[in-house]
């Protein structure tokens, strides 16, 4: 039992737009969980826990509440980052699962090497290879401060490159997560009522012949 | 009913010549009425691969059939290629009549199919034993493409088993208004339940184009609705039962029912579309651009309209909507013929005069009819264009944040110029909400103001959106302190709200025909359009509306078989053979 990843970008898609995003900022966050998994980052589980988090009512309004003890979300903020509003280096104090960020720092990287500290690991990239200091377990935390910088190539951790890696799935460890995420997504799905049934999909005929 | 789009009755003397020919406008191609008259053409999906596996000489044997009396077991398709070979695994089932539908809903089908990579073991056919015939509730892996489901045809079916237990062939007559055996349900690809995502397979040149696998593993289920009817025949019958005559057996096709599953598909790939109709419209401008023919030239231009006239007239459908389409076709058809036959073989630019005189004279059914008729003898000229009907969608995805909220509000205009035609503060505008159902997942079409379903509306409206944000843009531009040269990264930082209409702008600007230009939320919009013209890019036939939601087609009807795609050239038998003895007029190559 396995997922493919074009299944899990709709699915992080839906579930984003369940939780409350706008559309567009969806489809960022499926853009993001793709690329992570892409790469056998963990990020269902990094989706599942910032949704998780802003279901449990600490934050409403995208893109969070930065203005006393709120934190950034991942999703807006790079989205904000790869649109261009800020400029290469900057520092935020607080990033929700900032593991998210990093698809979207991946569209400005190019030949020299851009990084991200959260916390006390570092992300590497540039256009076509990535690396990081720390394991998956590390990354994948609840909230920390973040940094962009250009690196120099000394200080970078070993970078890999997946240009010709076999395309991952998503594997079966992911299970509990995407049930979470199915559970965001169900709030996209109209219920059903007699009238729907019918009218909707526009039966009626005899359709066994 | 819709009225036909008749503007004169009398032929009008050609317009003169021009030296060269441009595309059409997306304004005159992207309204739903006109993409809702599409027909298949040369650059149709399955034409496409049923002209590749030809050149590449590929060659297919059924590998197992472990069938029983009661038509229950498995069968495998190979289809071996120069690289690599394909399995297309049929699970058949014993299903009872009154659990047949062809809605999503249903749970059991007569039979389930998978099309696997590469040749298959029998461990992987327990594997897929038990996932396969679940269908959306099984799982399938990255050594599958396509997931699909047909059920039998109750016209059809039976009458031709017990003719060929009865050792007679079935009578065409009885075949041609249905044109199946069995009627696919869902044909699912591209990562679906499972599947291989479109990227282990995108660069394989056997797939290049839209719908390959998808195509192929179709193609090879009709082989298999022939083999079940046979062997049902042979069941009953064993010492008097006959094969299908191949003449009868290639007028039998694989049917459709499609749904509104597929209508979103057109507004949601925006780049593939327009590499669709693109294509489409190349060739028919590299057509029109020809600077003669010659009387043989019109002589199978004649033939081609004969044989789309016989397909016109074997078109049955109890839609009021289509039927009246139809009927303006047979009559549009016979008015070409006309004209064409009133033409001097050696005037200048001859298929551009023809296809100026449609533009003219006939309905949109019969004008879209003549663009496919037009394409049908100039495979030279624009078979190359299939390879471009492909788009790498990810490269749309980034937002230019850098673009000047001025240059964005000046490309909306030009790009949703057409939005200025509809008042979006009128009800009728806004009647509808495409949504998809808890039940089963799928897109629906609802009313706005009668159902309590605009919360869950998916963004498929790009017109009312675009109309919005330009508005929004114009209030921002409006505020103290702020212009049109403040960015689009720093406006949507603001209004998250515009983000997925900003970047379909920015996509669609260069593409002209990315965008359908018309309302496809409105009181009027017909949903069957948007299916008509997906399906004619696959290559489907005889569009029989059962609603205005859903339709049946047909695929493959007059094509070859497997057995005999090296003798046959497959783009010469897309349309009925005319010979009114029931015998084709194939031509061997």
């Amino acid at each position: 039992m396995s997922w493919s990843l074009g299944e899990i970008g709709a699915l992080a898609t839906k579930a984003a737009r369940g939780s409350g995003m706008d559309w567009g900022l969806a489809d960022e966050a499926g853009y993001a969980v793709k690329w992570l998994q892409r790469r056998q980052l963990p990020g269902v589980a990094a989706l599942c826990r910032y949704l998780s988090w802003r279901q449990a009512g600490e934050i409403t309004n995208w893109p969070d509440d930065t203005a006393r003890d709120g934190h950034y979300c991942p999703i807006a903020t790079g989205a904000a980052y790869g649109d261009g509003v800020f400029g290469d280096d900057l520092q935020f104090a607080r990033v929700r699962t900032p593991l998210l960020l990093i698809p979207f720092i991946a569209l400005r990287a190019t030949n020299s090497p851009v990084c991200l500290s959260m916390g006390k690991a570092v992300f590497a990239l540039t256009q076509d290879k990535f690396g990081f200091s720390k394991n998956d377990t590390a990354i994948l935390m609840d909230s920390s401060a973040c940094q962009i910088y250009a690196a120099s190539d000394d200080e970078l951790p070993e970078m890999m490159t997946i240009a010709n890696a076999a395309i991952p799935r998503v594997p079966i460890t992911a299970s509990a997560c995407i049930t979470v995420l199915n559970g965001f997504a169900k709030n996209t799905y109209a219920p059903a009522t007699e009238a729907s049934r019918l009218a909707g999909a526009g039966a009626g005929l005899n359709d066994n012949d | 009913m819709k009225k036909p789009e008749m503007k004169q009755d009398n032929p009008v003397a050609s317009p003169p010549p021009v030296s060269s020919v441009a595309l059409r406008p997306a304004s005159q191609v992207m309204t739903l009425a006109r993409m809702g008259s599409f027909h298949q053409s040369r650059l149709s999906f399955m034409r496409v691969l049923l002209r590749r596996l030809k050149a590449e000489n590929w060659q297919f044997k059924q590998s197992r059939w472990l069938i029983d009396a009661k038509g229950v077991g498995v069968a495998t398709y190979e289809a071996i290629g120069p690289e690599r070979s394909y399995t297309l695994v049929a699970f058949a089932h014993d299903l009872p009549a009154e659990k047949r539908s062809d809605r999503v809903i249903a749970e059991a089908w007569d039979a389930t199919f998978t099309l696997h990579d590469g040749t298959i073991s029998d461990a992987d056919i327990e594997r897929l034993r038990q996932n396969v015939p679940l269908q959306e509730a099984g799982r399938i892996s990255d050594d599958e493409f396509v997931l699909s489901r047909a059920n039998r045809s109750v016209r059809l079916f039976d009458y031709v088993r017990d003719c060929l237990a009865a050792g007679n062939q079935p009578d065409l007559a009885m075949i041609e208004p249905v044109g199946y055996l069995m009627r696919t349900t869902a044909v699912y690809g591209s990562g679906k339940f499972g599947a291989a995502d479109r990227d282990i397979w995108a660069n394989r040149p056997e797939f290049s184009g839209s719908f390959q696998p998808e195509l192929l593993a179709v193609w090879l289920i009709r082989s298999f609705t022939i083999d079940i009817v046979e062997h049902m025949a042979v069941v009953k019958a064993p010492a008097k039962a006959v094969k299908l005559d191949p003449d009868i057996r290639r007028r039998i096709g694989v049917g459709n029912s499609t749904g509104l599953g597929m209508a979103p598909f057109l507004i949601n790939h925006p780049s593939l579309i327009h590499a669709w109709i693109n294509a489409r419209e190349t060739a028919l401008a590299r057509v029109r651009a020809l600077a003669a023919t010659d009387q043989a030239g019109l002589a199978g231009f004649l033939t081609m309209i004969a044989k789309a006239a016989k397909n016109a007239d074997e078109w049955t459908t109890d839609s009021t909507y289509q039927h009246g389409k139809t009927q303006s076709l047979r009559y549009d058809l016979v008015r070409l013929d006309a004209f064409v036959r009133s033409l001097d073989a050696d005037i200048d630019q001859p298929w551009d005069s023809i296809y100026r005189w449609g533009e003219f004279n006939l309905s949109l059914e019969g004008q879209e009819q003549l663009v496919s008729l037009l394409l049908e003898d100039h495979g030279d000229l624009i078979d190359d264009l299939a390879s471009g009907m492909a788009s790498d969608e990810a490269a749309h995805f980034r937002i230019d944040g850098s673009m000047p909220l001025s240059r964005l509000r000046q490309m909306m205009d030009t790009t949703y110029g057409w939005t200025k035609g509809i008042d979006y503060s009128q009800n009728d505008a806004l009647a509808r909400v495409w949504y998809v159902s808890e039940e089963k997942l799928e897109p629906r079409l609802g009313e706005r103001f009668e159902e309590p379903i605009e919360p869950y509306e998916q963004p498929l409206a790009p017109g009312r959106d675009a109309v919005r944000a330009m508005k929004a843009i114009g209030q921002w531009i409006k505020n103290p302190g702020r212009s049109g040269d403040d960015n689009v990264a720093v406006f949507l930082l603001k209004h998250p709200e515009h983000r997925h209409i900003v970047r379909r702008m920015q996509t669609v600007f260069t593409l002209p025909y990315a965008e359908i230009q018309d309302n496809t939320i409105s009181a009027e919009m017909q949903p069957i359009d948007l299916l008509r013209c997906k399906l004619s890019f696959f290559g489907a036939s005889k569009f029989d509306p059962r609603s205005d939601r859903w339709l049946r087609i047909t695929m493959y009807q007059g094509a070859p078989f497997p057995d005999e795609l090296a003798m046959l050239d497959p783009d010469s038998l897309f349309y009925p053979p005319l010979a009114s003895t029931g015998r084709p007029d194939h031509e061997r190559v």
